[in-house]
């Protein structure tokens, strides 16, 4: 008898551990991320069917070329420069970050704080240090809400930097716009690219997933293309650029969604590349962490030349470059939303002194890439400030920001508060893995503008205003 | 639905993870059988020491002594524990048992958390670069030990526990744990050898697994889930059964993968698949009266 109570009770337990997942993926939230996508659609569908520089897109300028250098990070200074530690009241700011197995945005705010870190051993903003007070969420949009309170109203932060979640956007956007806080943030869910409050320093998951595609078919993919995703909320909206983009070339769109961490990526190698067909395409959305054992499960089933393999940008990670054999040799387009990690340019230089200096416990990823881009973004607004540092006057020097260069993007980036379309990253380069190393494979080139996309709207907007120029 | 040639790959792979689940069913039987407990740390010790297996490569050390650190790793940190906490856990209930090792389970992943973060790993056996063609898909040398193994240590626990003195004593604590150790047999020293064989068994499944699934903490420790559906359907009792319901959970879960409708529920097979088990095993019984 007792074995019987026993056991049911272990498979309660295991019944228990199986619920866990539903919790992240919420109806309640999907809906949140659908109902975004549908007015952005509405919008950009008003205006005209998108025509793009796709598929066949040529291919501009490397990352930075031609931009301006004011923004350029000089080696050993964060900031103001002064080499003087900070010891004034400190200006708090706040960030929140997911983290959940297999995916850890944590890296991302680790990598803001290191900065802030060097920030305030360099004079801080005007002799008063940042005190950088982050929080970690598990998808869970009354946490997530109770957390932007609680930064808010109990630690007062005077704004927000480096946000990296995967339901933030979504749940809270309300309570910023109602609270007038503009955010800097590296975007997740599409909510973060079409509100006001929010300017991402990157394209977030439905525009780089979309460059992988370019990627892809420029590389030869043809018939079918398939996008694989971890089953997340936001996920059919990240996977419809994809498939939109396929019918756009004449091909057929697969979305597949996929529980992460992946447990059989052996027989979801097999299933994929079944799905695709002989000579088609596929895109991965993985962390790098996440995709490497499927990778590995390709390699080891000879599938790595069955079709064409492309991801959205995390795998640009010098460690999957270095788990990979060369089997994958220039075989694995990624969609870099940023410069490769040793690109040997000022910024990215300097990036890696700091986290080497102030967050070597940091992976260094495009996760890193991002919280450094958005402690750089906002330190310099922080800096620009006349008068007294308020909540008021840090948010309007966020929403400020205007042509920002750094040797990591490939345009300028800005801050745009008034579309409610920001997706001031909108020109990607593709990275492969060689030899050990993630190598630029692909120049800068424009993401695809598609019907159900703002970027036509966007580009027009940037050209008559002379932003994202350089 | 998927033609023959379709599922081939996919009954190839389910052999070769159905064996692990099967072994690590295997090693859980036998411990709980001798000891009365129920190891959920098993898969996190696993996932430890293909993670330490990992890092002496990576520090250049020879390939097949990290693997065998791996497996060694496996035995001792698991007699570790039964050393240390077996003996005040002995007189409690299963369950509180059970229970005792989530905390071992808890502990090794934050050490691996801290210890290895979230960066990338990965280990390659050579087994796995060692393929042939069967009826046009590739099998590795790691899905054949990976199919073949377990079947093998299962015989050979059999025959151990049928044969060997240490086996008859881990039979007779299986039967009567009071009775036994009135009769003098060391109970202390037999279930050191059931914990020290049931983690060296943790360690073998740790580093195939990191091999066929990857080496990721998460998916690693929690691949005990498979492994524990099939001792429970064995009723934590018949090494046979278990060794053939991970095999079965294995292929139904791989071959799932194949069908578009179904594919996004495959890892739902452990469960399914016990809780049918189980409903099963109590038909007949009386409901329990409160």
């Amino acid at each position: 008898m007792k074995r019987v109570v026993f056991a049911l009770a272990a498979v309660g337990g295991l019944v228990l551990a199986g619920c866990g997942d539903d919790d992240s993926a919420s109806p309640s939230a999907s809906t949140a991320v659908g109902a975004g996508a549908a007015t952005t659609t509405a919008s950009a569908v008003s205006t005209e069917g998108g025509s793009s520089t796709t598929g066949g897109g040529a291919a501009t300028t490397s990352p930075a070329a031609g931009a301006g250098a004011s923004n350029i990070q000089k080696p050993g200074e964060c900031g103001a420069g002064t080499g003087q530690k900070a010891t004034g009241e400190p200006i708090k700011l706040g960030g929140i970050a997911t983290n959940i197995p297999s995916i850890d945005f944590t890296w991302e705010t680790g990598m803001a704080k290191a900065y802030f870190d060097c920030v305030n051993d360099n004079g801080g903003i005007n002799g008063r240090p940042i005190e950088y007070i982050t929080e970690t969420e598990q998808v869970d949009p009354q946490q997530i809400s109770a957390l932007a309170t609680k930064l808010a109203e109990q630690d007062k932060v005077l704004g927000f930097v480096g946000n990296m979640s995967i339901i933030d956007c979504d749940t809270n956007k309300d309570y910023y716009a109602k609270n007038g806080f503009y955010l800097i943030v590296a975007g997740v869910a599409q909510a973060c690219f079409t509100n006001p409050n929010y300017s991402a320093v990157n394209m977030g998951p439905y525009y780089s997933t979309l460059g992988g595609a370019q990627a892809a078919v420029r590389a030869g993919a043809k018939g079918k293309l398939v996008v694989v995703t971890p089953n997340q909320p936001g996920v059919d909206l990240i996977n419809s650029g994809v498939v939109d983009f396929a019918k756009q070339q004449g091909m057929e769109g697969i979305s597949l969604k996929e529980e992460s961490p992946i447990n059989d990526p052996a027989g979801l190698a097999q299933k994929i590349v079944q799905e695709a067909g002989d000579g088609g395409g596929v895109v991965l959305d993985f962390t790098g962490p996440g995709v490497l054992p499927l990778l590995q499960a390709i390699e080891q089933q000879g599938l790595v030349d069955k079709v064409v393999w492309a991801s959205s940008t995390p795998p640009n990670d010098p460690s999957v470059a270095k788990a990979l054999s060369s089997a994958w040799n220039d075989k694995f387009l990624i969609n870099a939303e940023f410069n490769t990690l040793d690109s040997g340019k000022p910024d990215q230089n300097h990036m890696n002194e700091v986290r080497e200096k102030y967050g070597s416990d940091i992976p260094s990823s495009s996760f890193s890439q991002m919280g450094y881009l958005s402690a750089r973004v906002a330190t310099d607004a922080l800096l620009g400030i006349k008068g007294d540092i308020t909540k008021e006057s840090v948010n309007d020097a966020f929403k400020s920001v205007k042509n920002f260069t750094s040797d990591l993007w490939c345009k300028p980036w800005y801050f745009d508060s008034t579309v409610g379309q920001n997706v001031s990253n909108n020109n990607d380069i593709t990275v492969v893995p060689r030899d050990g190393k993630m190598v630029q494979k692909e120049d800068c080139f424009a993401i695809a503008e598609l019907p159900a996309n703002p970027l036509k709207d966007i580009r027009a907007k940037e050209a008559a205003l002379g932003l994202n120029a350089g | 639905m998927p033609d023959f040639e379709t599922l081939k790959p996919f009954l190839v792979l389910g052999l070769a993870l159905g064996g692990v689940f099967a072994m690590s069913g295997v090693g859980l039987v036998v411990l709980y059988r001798a000891t009365g407990v129920l190891n959920l740390a098993y898969g996190a010790i696993g996932a430890m020491g293909a993670l330490i297996s990992w890092s002496m490569i990576d520090a250049d050390l020879n390939q097949w002594l990290a693997y065998a650190t791996c497996i060694v790793f496996g035995g001792v940190a698991t007699l570790i524990y039964g050393g240390v906490f077996g003996p005040p856990f002995a007189p409690r209930e299963p369950l509180v048992k059970a229970v005792a090792t989530l905390g071992f389970l808890l502990i090794l992943v934050g050490l691996m958390q801290y210890v290895y973060g979230q960066d990338t790993h990965s280990i390659t056996l050579p087994t796995s670069n060692w393929n042939y063609d069967l009826g046009g898909v590739r099998v590795s040398w790691t899905q054949i030990v990976g199919t073949v193994f377990p079947i093998l240590v299962t015989a050979g626990t059999v025959v151990y526990l049928r044969v060997t003195k240490v086996g008859t004593a881990m039979r007779a604590l299986a039967n009567d744990r009071e009775i036994t150790a009135m009769l003098g047999v060391p109970v202390r020293r037999v279930e050191a050898a059931a914990w020290f064989g049931s983690g060296l068994v943790c360690g073998i499944s740790g580093l195939l697994l990191s091999n066929l699934v990857g080496l990721d903490i998460v998916s690693l420790t929690f691949l005990v889930i498979p492994a524990l559906a099939a001792a429970l359907i064995g009723q934590l009792r018949s090494l046979w059964v278990t060794l053939i319901a991970g095999f079965i959970i294995g292929l139904v879960q791989s071959c799932l993968t194949a069908f578009s409708e179904l594919s996004e529920y495959r890892t739902m097979t452990p469960f399914v698949l016990a809780i049918v088990a189980l409903l099963w095993f109590a038909r007949g019984r009386e409901p329990v009266r409160t």
